[in-house]
């Protein structure tokens, strides 16, 4: 056999050895095998000298080709050799991403704050400035200064928490609603325009059960001004309802009754139910109350010294916690109020 | 109140063809809602205006629709009243009783019944069929809102007078077994020596009529709305007449009421009245008149109301109206008095009879937005940090039951026990207004544990009621607060790893990042804090004051674990949190930075080992404050990196080793090793020399 033959023959052997995909340590020793010093290469150049003159350079021109190829598939090896290690590595770290995440899990608003904080945006972006008040209040605020003189019926629309008269002269309660605060706001005499957002916890002594509360929450505005009609209120309330249910929402206004606010208007918003048609919901009206409103009555005005012949206001409130409850979809809205930290968790995880 | 449509479209005709849902949608648009559709809109049930009593009855109802959509107005028959000498000696003594008139009339020995169509309203409205006496009343007050009553005339003794009630005096109310006790001064109807009825509230049952009366009288009056509904709230007896009555009746009616009830039972049964009807009162039509400007109408309304249109709108309401001049003046309709004062409630009948949603809305030109307050982007950062810690927020009430407090481990006479309580609370639960927000964060504790509920982490913005006299409402100051509890593991558990338990440090770290959110410095103060009510609630080696340019402005801690086993919490040590809301509302400080340095400060470490209740911050504050010469290293920050907790010696208490972490910054001057060194070596003496006879000693630097 001819040297050129073994080297060919090595050639063979090293392509036999780089199909069974060595690993890259493997790899290395067949570099010392075949190119190394003592390779059958290494050993056919030495013997170059030993040819005629004549034949050296197609002798050595083959031998080097047949080093090159070596050389080129040992590359190509070492390269796949890498891949399928790399590979490897990467499966042996394969992570179960069936397994649930371990983040840190951020809690949530309660839902009747978020609708809060909704319609309280909504209202600053028509320039109503949020003034809180007391909720112990005296007669005066929440009843009298309201229109609702001892004795009028309109007093028993909102059963009053009385408290320890044994301790005080004079009514003190629990304010049965937040217009205590237009109330308050008034008495401090300030110059016109007024536009302040009130809300926050109101209280009224009736029995409890899943849908009646005796702390529930309460948001309203008003705004006393020269010059504010009737239909000033109705494009204000438009504005508010589709800052709070869309621009395409549907609504209505019917005549309701309010001591302090003459005339007096609820709002209806078509039921985001059943979309109008009638379903329980909405007791089959097709149709929600969700606002009640009026112009301020001039008895409030003069109460607080504004003429009413120079100064006219209106006001708006409704009930946070009936749209809360309408908007996570809990008809009893005395779960909303029992700390069941289950279902604040369910309403913030449910998709 | 319930009604029959059939029943209303006889009272008003409808200018044209009406549907049943047609008309229940004309009902919703005037103010009167319909809750209720049934028997395919045959029957429904009104939610009526509290102010309007004229609405309680079918006339009221109709004429609301006729003002509204025109058509006929068509009243039913009614007998002629004859003003006269009374059938028996009357007298009305209290001005309370605005009008009354009484007629004496006999009924048939066969008591026959009225015809069904004329019960319908009776039936529609749920009331049984009595007789037809007391049919024909009830049929009257549903129909024209004038109660009526009828007395027998053989049980009443001399004459009949309207007066107030006299100390120890009773009546027996109708559908009643025992006397009631009657507050003196109630309106009452009494002949010599007893009382009929409690005006305009209920008749009394030794004078009801029978299917055995054969002469009866006729009651027909009005009386004073209050006096009612204080005879009425008295009592706790409700009426549909003191209902009416209530609301204000129309003084005008009470002959048409009486003639209705006399046609009824002369035309259906064959009574007959006997002599002429006496008529007594103080009432006198008061002829109130408004004058409406049409501009101003026009204006307010936002739309143009033209004279003409005014008179017609009020005219088909029942009120007297004429121009003059440019305006309009109006004469009140006597059963309006009690709810028309003002223009304004004019503005509001012609905004009803064109319809509220057939006027235009208009949008202010002054309706530029604002910033949120102060105190609204202040409790959205707090609320972010404490979102962000895993907490949720929760409403609680505003007030407690005595029950709820009892367990607290303070003595009668401490401020924990002292309250606002509530006079009339329906339920127990509300007798209390919360001083304290610790007990109903327990509360909420428990309630999760007992839902299987494992973590708890929970906060609320509330307020707290505490009793002073020196207060401005005589009662109490409101204090806002904001509280949280956290409970059950500090992370939420996973397969990954197991948490320890959320401890007073974690509750630490959240009141640290309310202050780096709020760039604010709060600091601690371990032990009591008597400047909070519920120091003592806490636990005595557990619980540390929080406080902000040295004012205390909150505590935080571990629940006392006897009061947390005395609410039904077990295997877990909650950790309340209690910061005055005041203190949140500061105004945040302007931000401000500093780069940082260029060259990373030297870093060392030392380790002391202290004994019990020798505080770690003692002696990092000692560190912090040692003077280092000038020209050599000075601390910039030191921070514990570590603390391992020794074995208790037998009948002793475990000692801790704590690790600090010390750096000195390199910049502006830069220091050697063997500065540094030097420098550590000075503080170790620093400590020694404070500490040392507590028994803190070095344990190892590094």
């Amino acid at each position: 056999m001819t040297p050129l033959d073994e080297t060919r023959e090595a050639l063979a052997a090293l392509e036999d050895a780089v199909n069974a995909q060595p690993s890259l340590g493997e790899l290395d020793e067949l570099r010392r095998k075949f190119l190394g010093k003592t390779s059958v290469v290494k050993g056919a150049l030495k013997r170059v000298r030993e040819l005629p003159a004549d034949e050296r350079p197609a002798f050595a021109a083959e031998v080097n080709r047949i080093a090159a190829v070596m050389e080129e598939r040992l590359q190509t090896a070492a390269v796949a050799s890498a891949e399928r290690a790399r590979a490897a590595r990467l499966n042996a770290e394969w992570a179960d991403l069936s397994l649930p995440g371990t983040g840190p899990r951020r809690g949530a608003r309660h839902p009747v704050t978020v609708v809060e904080r909704r319609c309280l945006a909504v209202l600053r972006n028509l320039g109503f400035t949020l003034v809180d008040g007391p909720e112990v209040e005296d007669e005066f605020h929440n009843f009298d200064a309201l229109n609702i003189p001892k004795h009028h019926p309109a007093r028993d629309m909102q059963d009053t928490f009385w408290l320890d008269s044994k301790r005080v002269a004079g009514g003190l309660l629990l304010r049965s609603h937040t217009t205590t605060v237009q109330a308050r706001v008034l008495g401090e005499g300030r110059s016109l325009p007024i536009k302040v957002a009130s809300a926050g916890r109101v209280y009224r002594n009736e029995a409890v059960d899943a849908t009646h509360l005796a702390m529930f929450h309460q948001l309203e505005g008003f705004w006393v001004d020269r010059g504010l009609r009737f239909s000033d209120l109705k494009g204000v309330l438009a504005e508010v309802v589709r800052g709070l249910y869309g621009a395409d929402s549907r609504f209505r206004f019917k005549p309701k009754f309010y001591p302090y606010t003459e005339p007096s208007l609820g709002m209806d918003l078509a039921c985001t139910t059943c979309e109008g048609a009638g379903c329980p919901a909405c007791h089959g009206a097709g149709w929600v109350t969700i606002i009640g409103a009026g112009m301020v009555h001039r008895n409030v005005l003069t109460t607080f010294g504004y003429d009413p012949e120079e100064v006219s206001g209106f006001a708006f409130g409704w009930g946070t916690t009936r749209m809360a409850s309408q908007l996570v979809g809990v008809a009893k809205v005395k779960a909303l109020y029992d700390q069941d930290l289950r279902l604040l968790h369910s309403i913030h995880r449910s998709a | 109140m319930k009604i029959a449509s059939e029943h209303l479209l006889r009272w008003w005709t409808s200018p044209g063809p009406i549907t049943r849902t047609a008309l229940a949608q004309l009902l919703d648009d005037v103010g009167i809602e319909v809750k209720r559709s049934e028997e395919g809109g045959t029957l429904l049930s009104l939610e009526l205006l509290a102010n309007r009593g004229d609405h309680r009855c079918y006339l009221g109802i109709a004429r609301e629709l006729h003002g509204r959509m025109g058509g006929t107005l068509v009243l039913p028959t009614c007998d002629p009243v004859v003003v006269g000498a009374a059938p028996v000696p009357l007298s009305v003594l209290s001005p309370l009783c605005l009008r009354y008139c009484l007629t004496a009339l006999t009924l048939p020995e066969t008591p026959g019944a009225l015809d069904e169509a004329d019960l319908l309203p009776v039936l529609a409205a749920g009331l049984s069929s009595v007789s037809a006496a007391v049919d024909a009343t009830n049929i009257t007050n549903l129909e024209f809102g004038q109660p009526t009553h009828l007395f027998d005339a053989d049980t009443v003794v001399g004459g009949v007078t309207v007066r107030e009630s006299r100390a120890g005096e009773t009546c027996r109310p109708l559908f009643s077994t025992r006397d009631v006790s009657l507050p003196v001064g109630t309106l009452v109807i009494a002949d010599d020596v007893k009382v009929l009825a409690v005006a305009g509230v209920i008749g009394c049952e030794e004078s009801k009529v029978t299917n055995g009366t054969r002469r009866a009288l006729l009651e027909s009056a009005t009386f004073d709305p209050v006096a009612v509904r204080k005879a009425s709230r008295a009592l706790g007896i409700h009426t549909d007449a003191s209902a009416r009555f209530e609301r204000g009746a129309d003084p005008s009616l009470v002959e048409v009421g009486a003639g209705r009830v006399l046609y009824l039972l002369r035309s259906r049964v064959g009574a007959e009245v006997v002599g002429e009807t006496a008529l007594e009162g103080s009432w006198v039509n008061p002829q109130r008149t408004l004058v409406l400007d049409p501009e101003r109408v026009s204006h307010t309304l936002g739309r143009r109301f033209p004279v003409q249109e005014i008179l017609s709108r009020l005219c088909r309401l029942g009120f007297d109206c004429w121009q003059r001049g440019s305006e309009v003046e109006i004469e009140v309709p006597p059963g309006r008095t009690w709810d028309i004062h003002h223009v304004e409630d004019l503005y509001e009948e012609l905004a009803r009879s064109v319809g509220y949603n057939d006027l235009p809305a208009t949008l202010p030109s002054d309706t530029l937005g604002v910033s949120p307050t102060p105190g609204q982007e202040s409790r959205e950062r707090v609320e972010e940090v404490l979102l962000g810690a895993g907490f949720y927020e929760v409403i609680t009430n505003g007030f407690y039951s005595r029950e709820l407090i009892d367990p607290l481990p303070v003595p009668q006479g401490h401020a924990l026990r002292s309250h606002v309580s509530t006079e009339n609370a329906l339920d127990r639960a509300f007798s209390l207004l919360k001083n304290n927000t610790l007990v109903q964060a327990l509360d909420t504790v428990a309630q999760a544990l007992r839902y299987g509920q494992q973590e708890v982490r929970a906060y609320e913005y509330s307020r707290v009621f505490l009793p002073d006299p020196t207060a401005p409402n005589g009662l109490c100051r409101e204090r806002q607060v904001l509280w949280a509890v956290s409970a059950g593991p500090a992370r939420a558990p996973s397969w990954q790893d197991k948490s320890g338990a959320a401890d007073v440090w974690l509750m630490r770290g959240l009141v640290e990042e309310l202050a780096a959110e709020l760039r604010q410095v709060f600091s601690f103060r371990p032990g009591p804090v008597p400047e909070m009510l519920v120091s003592d609630l806490l636990h005595p080696a557990r619980r540390a004051a929080i406080l902000h340019e040295g004012q205390v402005v909150g505590i935080l801690g571990e629940i006392e674990p006897d009061l947390v086993a005395a609410y039904g919490v077990k295997r877990q040590r909650p950790i309340y949190l209690e910061i005055n809301v005041e203190v949140l509302l500061i105004s945040t400080r302007s931000q401000s930075a500093t780069l940082p340095p260029a060259r990373p400060p030297s870093v060392r470490s030392l380790a002391f080992t202290l004994p019990h209740r020798v505080e770690a911050e003692g002696v990092a504050q000692s560190l912090r404050t040692a003077a280092a010469p000038a020209g050599k290293p000075r601390l910039s920050r030191v921070e514990v990196a570590d603390l391992f907790v020794h074995e208790a010696p037998d009948g002793g208490l475990a000692s801790r080793t704590v690790t600090y972490t010390l750096n000195f910054p390199q910049e502006p001057t830069s220091f050697s090793e063997e500065q540094i060194n030097a420098a550590v070596f000075e503080l170790v003496g620093v400590v020694e020399r404070r500490w040392g006879a507590a028994g803190v000693h070095l344990r190892g630097a590094i």
